[in-house]
């Protein structure tokens, strides 16, 4: 299920709950009201499966160094016709030039079965005696099942080290660091627990 | 993770939860608080579909994974300039018990405790520090693991068993106190190939890296933004810094290569009680971590200088020729004496290294500081 198609289900199941009429709620029924606890989630993540946004003909889609064009479709990196294709995330480290940058990201990630719940460590559950502990036995915590099986199918970035932010600055120079391009899946099994903990 | 925010406003749309007003004194006990994290019986595999045979000295096969599974590493190429195929044909992190990666049935691994977990958490420079080091106002971000415990209630950090009381550190062994619990320690490892191009053929090689019955206790990585020089020319930027601890035990790391069928594997070296404990930057005394990118791309990765004798940041006064405290400044002399007796430190140490049935003996590297390193990359 993409995104579109998971947000339209989500819209289309909040008009289904609306369409019954309204009645006043008093202040004994309300108390006895909770909130449904727990949801699983499957998910499929595709982006810039194709290239991006920018198209080879766009203004300023040149690379001043050599006078290519710098972004396109993937199907045009492969006839060599532009030099990327794909989504460029940068972060600067400081005020020189130089910047950190994952590019040409794209790909897509898909999961099934992942679960949120809130959760009360209890003294049935095992951790190695550490329920048992005062102030742990009772603590509720947000627990995330992870998913049994994470697929990615062609998800691929380059890590790379660049003297600007965009390819298409003059004198722009980069270092590629690493690249991976990850085709099929994961398995995983277990449970993240995420809860506070106090520091002032 | 873009699929869960319609059905956050979907949730949120049709919960019916009551708002009460927090009392006086329910309020007074709320503090800014960090995220507390604990794995629970958590697993991870990566299987290629084509995968060596195993390395552990058994025989058989590992069963490779899914059709099409593979885990490409790219970016890396030969002396000619041609791409070399490198990819991950297995990558595992579970319990320990694992006999090197090829029996995960049932190896589950907590990865931090409820009462010492895995934290990421916004601290005060003044409370790292003393106020007037290098910590001095500074709002830090830290992601840590769990931390070291004293030794009444700890464990030894590098043994396959013990029990409570016998060292430092907090993630326990399987089965510690005979309570039947996997406990906080994984086996890891990665087997990785290199497919060079046909021009080089012969040349292909399998690398394998496994880590028994470990943990990273004691590890963390602090980021927070100053001024420093980080492209060496004598002008301050302002810049992000780090300090990191980066703690790996581990009972045993084992290597070895094989050929990319797995079928004719070398001798393993093994290194037994694995203690690396890495001290990278010291804020305390003016030298965190800095990372620059210089005009060709190359990454720059520099711990700032220790300041020098003068400097008014270590008392401005001056140190004596012999080193003496008498002819010294006694505040810059007892600045660099509290820098060399309490500054951070490096250690790593071995029991015992092994190359097949051969031993090497112990080796270790102990107190180990950093006055000033540079670190560039640069074009082969």
């Amino acid at each position: 299920m993409n995104f579109k198609l998971l947000t339209l289900v989500c819209i289309a199941s909040l008009l289904s709950v609306n369409t019954h009429s309204l009645e006043a709620i008093s202040e004994e029924a309300l108390d006895s009201v909770s909130g449904q606890n727990g949801v699983s989630l499957s998910g499929e993540l595709s982006f810039n499966e194709d290239g991006g946004p920018l198209t080879s003909s766009d203004v300023g889609n040149i690379d001043p160094n050599d006078a290519s064009i710098v972004w396109g479709t993937c199907t045009e990196k492969n006839a060599l016709t532009a030099d990327r294709c794909g989504a460029r995330l940068a972060v600067k480290p400081n005020d020189t030039d130089g910047w950190l940058a994952l590019d040409e990201l794209k790909g897509s990630v898909s999961f099934e079965g992942l679960t949120l719940r809130s959760r009360d460590i209890a003294s049935t559950d095992n951790f190695g005696g550490d329920e048992d502990e005062a102030g742990i036995t009772g603590k509720t915590v947000l627990e995330i099942g992870l998913p049994s099986e994470v697929k990615f199918e062609n998800f691929s970035y380059r890590y790379v080290t660049s003297s600007q932010g965009r390819p298409t600055d003059v004198g722009y120079k980069e270092q590629i660091r690493h690249g991976i391009n990850f085709n099929g899946s994961v398995q995983m099994q277990g449970n993240l627990l995420v809860f506070p903990v106090g520091n002032p | 993770m873009y699929a869960i925010i319609p059905l956050m406003f979907l949730l949120s749309a049709i919960s019916h939860a009551e708002l009460k007003d927090l009392t006086e004194s329910e309020l007074s006990d709320m503090t800014g608080e960090g995220v507390g994290l604990v794995y629970e019986s958590y697993q991870i595999e990566m299987l290629a579909e084509e995968l060596n045979a195993r390395d552990d000295g058994s025989g058989g096969v590992l069963a490779g994974g899914e059709a099409g599974n593979k885990f490409q590493i790219t970016g890396i190429e030969d002396i000619n300039g041609m791409a070399v195929d490198t990819s991950i044909s297995q990558f595992y992190f579970a319990g320990t018990g694992t006999n090197l990666g090829t029996d995960l049935t049932d190896k589950l691994v907590n990865i931090g405790r409820l009462n010492n977990p895995i934290t990421i958490d916004l601290k005060d420079g003044n409370t790292i520090g003393n106020g007037v080091d290098g910590w001095k106002d500074k709002s830090v971000l830290e992601i840590a693991m769990p931390t070291h415990v004293d030794l009444a209630d700890g464990y030894d950090c590098t043994a396959l068993s013990s029990n409570k009381g016998s060292g430092t550190c907090s993630s326990r062994p399987s089965n510690a106190d005979a309570n039947g619990f996997h406990g906080e320690r994984f086996d890891m490892g990665y087997r990785i190939n290199r497919d060079f191009d046909e021009s080089t053929a012969g040349r292909d090689v399998n690398l394998n890296f496994h880590a028994v019955s470990a943990h990273m206790d004691g590890s963390y990585m602090r980021f927070w933004g100053g001024d420093a020089d980080v492209d060496g020319d004598s002008i301050s930027d302002s810049t992000l810094m780090l300090e990191a601890q980066m703690n790996f035990y581990a009972n045993e790391l084992i290597f070895d290569s094989c050929n990319l069928d797995g079928s004719v594997c070398g001798e393993q070296v093994g290194f037994k009680d694995f203690i690396m404990e890495l001290a990278l930057g010291d804020a305390k005394y003016y030298q965190p971590m800095t990372i620059d990118v210089d005009a060709n791309g190359f990454l720059n990765i520099t711990i700032q200088a220790l300041p020098t004798p003068g400097d008014i940041r270590t008392g401005g006064g001056s140190i004596a020729s012999d080193g003496l405290i008498a002819g010294s400044d006694a505040a810059t002399w007892n600045w660099y004496d509290d820098y060399y007796t309490n500054g951070r430190k490096t250690n790593i140490s071995v029991s015992d290294m092994t190359v097949g049935a051969e031993s090497f003996g112990s080796s270790s590297l102990q107190g180990l500081q950093i006055q000033y390193l540079e670190v560039k990359s640069h074009e082969l």
